[in-house]
C-alpha cells in the first residue's frame, strides 16, 4: 500500500512545546522554593508559636532551660524545664543596627552615586564603578572580621568616645552616652551593615542616574538654577521611585545580614541594648549563633523557638518590601513619567 | 568638502560634563548665592541684577560681535556678528550642522557646561559682556529663557513646574505661587485645560500643552529675552500655531531669537532672519528681503529647498 506523504507541517513557533513547558517550571520554582521555605519553617514553628504565645515578642529572655532534665509538656508542647524565650531585644536589635545603616549608609551612597554619575569625567566614573560592584561583592564574612579586628577597635577608640562625651545629657539623646563598650555591638554592627550597603545601594542608584533625560536637566539649568538645584529638583525626582527601591534592597540586606553582625554584635542574648554601643544581637545573627546549642536540645523546643524567630525575621522583611511598594505607589503619583509625553 | 561637525556630534565626541568645569564653577556658584534675592514674584516685578542691567518692563537688546565658538580643537562657529534689537523676533535658520542650535546655547552660555567648549568675540547683553567676570550666569539665564526643542517638564505637579524656577530664584508662599501658577497658565492659554488639576502630572499632558507649560515655565521667572530652539519641530499644527500667536504676543516686551527648520514658521514670525551655513553666518536682513530677494546665492538654494 502507497501511503500519501505527509503534508509540510506548519513551521513552530519559537520552539513550541517543551520549551514553552521548561519556561513554566523556571518560572515556578521560584514561586514554590519561597512557599516551600515559609510552610516548612511554619510548620516546624508551630509548638514554639503555640508555648511562647504572644508574649514572645514583649519578653527580653533568652533562657533555653536545662537541656539535661528530662523534658516537660506544658499544653501539648514539649519543653525542657525553665525554658523561657522572647525576641524583643532581637527585633530591637535586628530594626536598630538596619536604621542606623541606612541612616549612615543612605547618604553616602545617594553622594557617591551622584558624584560618579555626574561629575566624574566617563573612564574614572566607569572605573570607580567597578571598584564599587567589587565592593558589593566581598564576602560577608571577610567584612565581618574585618569589622571584629580592625574596625570594631577603632570604633571603641576613636569614635565612641568622642560621640558620648560630646552628647547632651536630655531625653533620647542618653541613648548616645553611657559606656562606650569594646568595639563590638549596636554602633559597630550598624556602621559594618552600612559598608555592606553602600556598594549596593550606590550601584543601583548609578544606573538610575544615568538614565535620566538630559533635557529636563537642561529645562533646569536653563531657568538658572544650580547644579544642586537641578539634582535636588529634577534628577532625584525623576528617579525617586526606583531610588526608594534601591533603599529598600539596601534594608533586606541589612536586615538580614548574617555572618558580619555575628562577628562584630558582641551575641549578647537577652538584654535589650541600653545605649548605642551596647552588645546586642539580631535575629539572623542569633540563628546562626544558637543553631549548635539549639540542637541539643533534646526535646526539639529551642530548634522550634529558632524557626518561629526565622519566622518573624521573614514577616518582618516582608513588611518592610510591601511597605516600600506602597509608598513607591504613592510618590510615583505625580513624580514617574507615565502616559503620554517625552 | 568639509563639513563642521554638529554641536551634537561634538558633545557627543566630548562627554557632556567635565570635572574642572566644576570647580570653576565653584566660584561662580557662591557668588550666585549672594546674588540670589533677585527676584520676581507674581505682583512684585524683577529687580536690577548685576547681569541685566535694565527697567523693569523694558525689553533688551543683545549684540553678538564677532563670536567664534567651539568644541575641543573645532570651531563650529566663526566669526558671526549679528544685532538682535530690543523687543524684535529672529529667526535663525539653515541646514542641520550650520552651527544654530551652538549659536543660540552660547548666548545663555548653557555651552559652558559642556567640555571643550570655546569662544572668541563677545556678546553684549545691554552692553555688557555675557563673560564679564561679574556676571552671575544663574541670573543671566533667569533673564535670558529658553524653550527647547522637545517638551521638557520636570517630575512635579504642574503648578510646581510652573513656580520652579521662580523658587530658585528665591522664596515663594503657598499663596504666590498660586497666583504665578494661575497668570503664566492663562498667560499660554492652558489654564482651562488644567485649572482642576494643577496638582497632576505634567507628562500626562499632551506634547502641545507639555510644550505650552514649559513656556508658561520660562516665562515665569520673567525673561527679557527668550531664546526658542525649534520651539514647534515635535509638535502638531494647531499646537504650533498657538505657540507661534503667543510668541508673537511676547514681543515688543522680551527679545526673542528662534531657531527653526521651517522657513514658513520663520517668514509668520519674524523680523528679521540670519541664515547660516556652515558655522557661518550667510546672510542677515530683514524677513521679507531675506525670503524674497536674497542677496546671497547660498540663501536662495537653501530657500528653494535646493540643500538641507
Amino acid at each position: 500500500m502507497v501511503r500519501p506523504r505527509s503534508l509540510p507541517r506548519a513551521p513552530r513557533v519559537s520552539g513550541g512545546r517543551p520549551l514553552r513547558a521548561a519556561g513554566g517550571a523556571a518560572a515556578l520554582i521560584p514561586l514554590l522554593a519561597l512557599v516551600f521555605v515559609v510552610v516548612t519553617l511554619a510548620i516546624e514553628a508551630i509548638p514554639a508559636i503555640h508555648f511562647n504565645g504572644w508574649g514572645f515578642f514583649i519578653r527580653s529572655a533568652w533562657r533555653p532551660g536545662n537541656l539535661y532534665g528530662a523534658g516537660v509538656v506544658t499544653s501539648g508542647v514539649n519543653h525542657p524545664p525553665g525554658a523561657s524565650y522572647g525576641v524583643l531585644p532581637l527585633i530591637v536589635g535586628t530594626v536598630a543596627s538596619s536604621a542606623i545603616a541606612l541612616i549612615i549608609g543612605v547618604p553616602v551612597a545617594l553622594g557617591a552615586a551622584l558624584v560618579i554619575a555626574e561629575r566624574l569625567p566617563r573612564r574614572l566614573a566607569s572605573t570607580v564603578a567597578m571598584f564599587l560592584e567589587l565592593l558589593a561583592g566581598i564576602p560577608s564574612v571577610v567584612i565581618g572580621l574585618w569589622g571584629a579586628l580592625t574596625f570594631g577597635p577603632i570604633v571603641a577608640r576613636d569614635i565612641a568616645p568622642i560621640l558620648a562625651d560630646h552628647v547632651p545629657d536630655v531625653g533620647l539623646l542618653r541613648f548616645f552616652a553611657g559606656p562606650t563598650g569594646y568595639g563590638e555591638g549596636l554602633l559597630t554592627s550598624g556602621l559594618v551593615l552600612a559598608t555592606m550597603i553602600i556598594p549596593i545601594v550606590a550601584a543601583t542608584a548609578r544606573d538610575l542616574l544615568t538614565q535620566v533625560p538630559i533635557l529636563p536637566k537642561e529645562g533646569a539649568a536653563a531657568l538658572g538654577m544650580t547644579d544642586w538645584e537641578v539634582t535636588r529638583h529634577v534628577t532625584i525626582p525623576w528617579i525617586r521611585a526606583g531610588i526608594i527601591g534601591a533603599v529598600v534592597l539596601g534594608l533586606g540586606r541589612a536586615l538580614g545580614e548574617t555572618m558580619a553582625v555575628a562577628m562584630v554584635s558582641g551575641a549578647v542574648l537577652g538584654t535589650l541594648p541600653t545605649n548605642l554601643y551596647a552588645t546586642m544581637s539580631t535575629i539572623a545573627a542569633t540563628i546562626v549563633s544558637q543553631l549548635d546549642s539549639a540542637l541539643t536540645d533534646s526535646t526539639g523546643f529551642a530548634v522550634q523557638t529558632l524557626a518561629e524567630i526565622g519566622l518573624v525575621l521573614a514577616v518582618l522583611t516582608l513588611a518592610v518590601n510591601v511597605g516600600a511598594r506602597l509608598l513607591i505607589r504613592r510618590v510615583a503619583g505625580t513624580a514617574l513619567p507615565v502616559g503620554r509625553g517625552v | 568638502m568639509f563639513t563642521p561637525p554638529s554641536a551634537k556630534q561634538a558633545y557627543h565626541r566630548l562627554g557632556i560634563e567635565v570635572p574642572l568645569m566644576w570647580i570653576a564653577n565653584m566660584r561662580h556658584r557662591n557668588h550666585d548665592l549672594r546674588e540670589r534675592n533677585l527676584v520676581g514674584t507674581a505682583a512684585g516685578t524683577g529687580s536690577v541684577t548685576a547681569a541685566v542691567d535694565v527697567g523693569d518692563n523694558e525689553s533688551v537688546s543683545m549684540r553678538v560681535e564677532n563670536l567664534t565658538v567651539g568644541f575641543g580643537a573645532v570651531a563650529v562657529l566663526r566669526e558671526v556678528s549679528l544685532p538682535f534689537p530690543s523687543g524684535s523676533i529672529t529667526a535663525l535658520v539653515g541646514p542641520t550642522g550650520s552651527g544654530k542650535s551652538t549659536f543660540l546655547r552660547t548666548l545663555n552660555r548653557m555651552n559652558d557646561r559642556v567640555s571643550g567648549f570655546f569662544h572668541q568675540g563677545d556678546v553684549l547683553v545691554s552692553g555688557r559682556s555675557l563673560w564679564a567676570p561679574d556676571t552671575d550666569v544663574l541670573s543671566l539665564r533667569r533673564h535670558i529663557g529658553m524653550l527647547f526643542q522637545r517638551p521638557n517638564p520636570f517630575p512635579m505637579s504642574i503648578a510646581d513646574n510652573i513656580c520652579s524656577g521662580v523658587r530658585a530664584h528665591g522664596s515663594v508662599t503657598r499663596r504666590e505661587s498660586r497666583e504665578i501658577a494661575e497668570r503664566r497658565l492663562r498667560q499660554v492659554g492652558l489654564w482651562d485645560a488644567v485649572a482642576d488639576r494643577l496638582g497632576d502630572s505634567p507628562f500626562r499632558l499632551s506634547g502641545g500643552q507639555q510644550q505650552l507649560l514649559c513656556l508658561a515655565r520660562a516665562l515665569a521667572v520673567q525673561p527679557r529675552i527668550l531664546l526658542l530652539d525649534e520651539p514647534t519641530s515635535s509638535l502638531d499644527p494647531v499646537s504650533t500655531q498657538k505657540i507661534e500667536d503667543l510668541i508673537r504676543g511676547l514681543t515688543p516686551e522680551l527679545t526673542v531669537v528662534v531657531v527653526t527648520h521651517n522657513l514658513a514658521q520663520a517668514a509668520r514670525l519674524s523680523d528679521s532672519i540670519a541664515f547660516f551655513y556652515q558655522g557661518r553666518l550667510v546672510e542677515h536682513g530683514a524677513t521679507e528681503q531675506v525670503m524674497q530677494r536674497p542677496r546671497e546665492k547660498q540663501t536662495e538654494n537653501y530657500i528653494a529647498g535646493r540643500f538641507d
